[in-house]
């Protein structure tokens, strides 16, 4: 279901046409990383470390380095050193430990062989001694003073004075407006508590995989999995000193990332040991190494304080945020901070975030970064208001709900938004209107992201037949080739099948930020519209000469030339084409741009549960998602989307979290412990697109990749108490914490 | 003028001074007369990556060469990741 407000019709754009990449993908043609076999081709695996928290005392090779097959072992010792302030400098300390091992699972050294088997035996001969150091797991217990140390290096900035101890407190943040006391003193209701989520990953089906081919001229080709090429190829520069223009990255197609494959984890090692050995060299994660050495998304805990009038209006707001990073510091209680309160206007708030490091892997995006956990605190909240008060819960969001014009509480004025709409779409959607059967507990939270616009290039080829070729740098994670030959079919006017869409390696398109932030569509969207628009001067100018007449006058419109005196008939693309060779040659275009306006989403959310009393089993029974596309360019990829963030966060708030022992041991790194929701879990996710174009893009995109999996933690829990009588303000909502809180008569205060 | 606003964290840097009005074609004349106004400020915001800034509203991530609308709205804030 759609709901468009006020946007032009299109012909293409809008439409469903089957995907150009989906036949392979369903055959299993797709060329993934890890099929890829070159010859020679040795393999390469990671030896991890054991312990949270170490020093490395020694590292003996000797022994692998005598083994069957083995042609190549690296260590840390073998990778230099960047600057401090080198922005890239904790990404290489993550690739490959120095002198110390900072989580279970921290890379200390690679290998090399001829055979898998004979590079995993080799990798377990290396003798490493550690000195093992007291390590610290909990984000309160890291951030009080006297907590072991992780880095000696870090003293916590953004403090109203200058501290002279080192800390695992990154940083902190502040965002302030208003008059917090006056606004809790007027408020007739106030509502808390603090709020805790686990580390939880991202759970693409594919692991990390590449291979590298390091060639004699001190070249090298690498075919990975990522999100981005073109920064896998600077990462990899970064690590190993080198010069961007040696490393020609080639995309491979991608089995999932959702944030986590934003950054690099294999490929600088795969290169130093393919020009070790001279052969190509391939390096493919198993599922238990994704769990342990990659970024999953940050734990938390939050406290909210809420004020709000009899009538409902919240005046007031307090939020205190820590988000553990992991290993190294990130941006996540920025991010959290400038999310926490985003759905509402309120007057006066105080919201302060802390980013604390852990003996835990370095957590990487997932989905809207952060956006999440602050959302499951403030709308679980909003949710006890809108109890407390008797209001319907939607009819307490539209009551506060920001527009165009009012102050982002980040700074900034919203611009055109459309969550007035998403909740105009679930109060008049028929599962909201219909009453929840008996037993069953229903939610609604809603949620923001930011969405970016970042750089894109885009080169637009015709061919002689009239067909074109549409090559840009985003990897296709959600669907964006379709979204790419929907745009450029409906700039040049022609069939959207005789488009044909290319993710395009490191040499053969113009530098492409990673495809994250739901830009792919957004931003290189607009490159492709614009290398369109160009070559739709160029095809006039064609014509024009084919006429013997100006360019002036010579319109383009519906994929053919007209003459505006009628004098001629009209040509069609590929009559142009067909004698491009005669009229200037061939017919191309390039565009690349920092694209700039992206356009805020946001998506609300119900649901309906059932809680099984004996066992605290949660079953989702019905979900609706409403979601700003701003314009869906395919609607098919933009409900995919939708549906992908809820199951995401359904998993999120009902079962996924990391679990380590005492000595920061992950205990369930694999599918079977690590319960990730599948089709059989869940019914249909229903979806209601809401349009309201983004005025800064020519077609009104905002991207669409990442708010759907905000609402849900909140939403989950506001269902669970409203079927169970129980606020449960920690996740997941498994059956054993659902099932103490029914059994204790409560989970925590509501 | 640009109207410049500051958060909590960057106050502590202006003496408290939460808005301040500065004329400044580009982004780096903003920061080079922002240094002059309070100095420390540059280096604070270098300090915790809030070197994107939003002017009117549109957030760009990397503005040193950006051009400041007589009378924009700029905020500083956190460079922006998504997943």
């Amino acid at each position: 279901m759609t709901i468009t407000e006020q946007r032009p019709s299109y012909r293409y754009v809008g439409t469903r046409p089957v995907r150009h990449d989906g036949l392979d993908k369903v055959v299993g043609k797709a060329r993934y990383a890890a099929d890829l076999v070159l010859p020679g081709m040795l393999y390469g695996h990671i030896l991890r470390s054991p312990h949270a928290h170490a020093r490395i005392v020694a590292i003996d090779t000797s022994a692998a380095e005598a083994m069957p097959g083995v042609r190549a072992i690296i260590t840390g010792a073998d990778f230099g050193d960047l600057p401090a302030d080198d922005p890239e400098r904790n990404m290489t300390l993550n690739l490959m430990a120095r002198d110390k091992v900072l989580y279970e699972g921290h890379a200390v050294a690679a290998v090399a062989a001829a055979t898998r088997r004979q590079a995993k035996d080799a990798a377990e001969a290396i003798a490493v001694t550690y000195e093992v150091l007291p390590h610290t797991l909990d984000i309160l217990a890291a951030m009080e003073p006297g907590a072991p140390l992780l880095h000696e290096d870090i003293f916590t900035t953004g403090l109203d004075s200058e501290p002279t101890e080192p800390s695992n407190v990154a940083n902190r943040t502040c965002y302030e407006r208003g008059d917090i006391e006056k606004g809790f003193a007027e408020s007739d209701i106030v509502v808390e508590g603090e709020f805790v989520t686990k580390p939880i990953h991202q759970g693409y089906i594919e692991p990390h995989a590449c291979v590298a081919d390091t060639g004699q001229d001190g070249k090298t080709v690498i075919w990975c999995s990522s999100q981005g090429h073109f920064r896998v190829r600077s990462q990899t520069a970064a690590m190993l000193g080198w010069d961007t223009s040696r490393i020609k990255v080639i995309p491979a197609e991608i089995g999932g990332g959702f944030g986590g494959k934003t950054t690099i984890y294999l490929e600088p090692l795969a290169v130093e040991l393919s020009a070790r050995s001279g052969r190509p060299v391939k390096m493919v994660m198993s599922r238990d190494e994704v769990f342990r050495a990659t970024g999953p998304t940050p734990g938390s805990v939050i406290r909210v304080k809420l004020g709000a009038t009899g009538d409902g209006r919240i005046i007031a707001a307090k939020a205190w945020l820590a988000y553990e990073s992991g290993a190294f510091p990130g941006v996540w209680a920025m991010l959290g901070c400038m999310c926490v309160v985003a759905p509402y206007n309120v007057e006066n708030f105080v919201i302060e975030g802390y980013e604390v490091v852990v003996n835990k892997p370095v957590n990487a995006a997932y989905r809207a970064p952060s956006a999440p956990m602050a959302a499951f605190a403030t709308d679980t909240l909003v949710d006890e208001i809108a109890q407390r008060l008797d209001i319907d819960p939607i009819d307490l969001r539209l009551l506060n709900c920001p527009s165009a014009g009012d102050q982002a509480p980040y700074g900034p004025k919203w611009p055109l938004i459309g969550l007035r709409e998403c909740l105009e779409a679930i109060r008049d959607s028929e599962h909201y209107r219909s009453e929840p059967a008996p037993g069953h507990g229903r939610g609604v939270a809603s949620g923001f992201w930011f969405n970016i616009g970042e750089a894109s290039s885009a080169t637009v080829n015709l061919n002689e037949n009239g067909t074109a070729t549409v090559v840009t740098g985003s990897p296709d994670i959600g669907g964006s080739r379709a979204s790419m030959a929907l745009m450029a079919a409906e700039e040049l006017g022609i069939d959207v099948h005789a488009i044909q869409p290319v993710v395009g390696d490191t040499e053969v398109v113009g530098f492409t930020d990673v495809t994250e932030g739901s830009r792919a569509t957004f931003a290189t969207g607009m490159a492709v519209v614009e290398a369109c628009r160009d070559l739709k001067g160029q095809l006039r100018g064609r014509a024009a000469r084919m006429w013997e007449c100006e360019v002036d006058d010579v319109e383009w419109a519906d994929g053919q030339a007209t003459h505006s005196g009628g004098e001629h008939e009209p040509l069609a693309l590929a009559d142009i084409t067909a004698e491009a060779g005669r009229t200037g040659g061939p017919l191309g275009a390039t565009a690349s741009l920092n694209a700039r306006g992206a356009g805020p989403a946001f998506s609300v959310q119900v649901v309906d549960v059932s809680v099984d009393e004996e066992t605290g089993r949660v079953t989702v029974e019905r979900y609706t998602t409403a979601q700003d596309a701003g314009t869906a360019i395919h609607p098919d990829y933009v409900e995919g989307q939708m549906q992908g963030g809820v199951v995401q966060g359904i998993g999120w708030a009902l079962n996924e979290e990391y679990i380590h022992d005492a000595d920061g041991i992950m205990e369930n790194p694999g599918f079977l412990d690590y319960r990730i929701p599948v089709a059989s879990d869940l019914p249909m996710i229903e979806t209601i697109i809401v349009e309201v174009p983004n005025p800064n893009h020519p077609y009104g995109v905002r991207g669409v990749g990442e708010v759907g999996i905000v609402p849900p933690l909140p939403a989950l829990a506001n269902a669970v108490y409203d079927a169970t009588g129980s606020r449960i303000r920690e996740l997941p909502l498994s059956p054993p914490r659902v099932l103490e809180a029914i059994m204790s008569g409560n989970g925590d205060g509501g | 003028m640009a109207q410049v606003h500051f958060s909590s964290n960057q106050r502590r840097l202006t003496g408290g001074v939460a808005q301040v009005a500065v004329e400044a074609a580009t982004v780096r004349e903003l920061l080079r007369k922002l240094e002059e106004m309070f100095p420390g400020i540059r280096a604070h915001l270098d300090q915790t990556s809030a070197t994107a800034i939003a002017i009117d509203g549109d957030i760009v991530p990397d503005p040193i060469y950006e051009p400041v609308p007589p009378d924009a709205e700029v905020h500083f804030i956190t460079p922006l990741a998504g997943g």
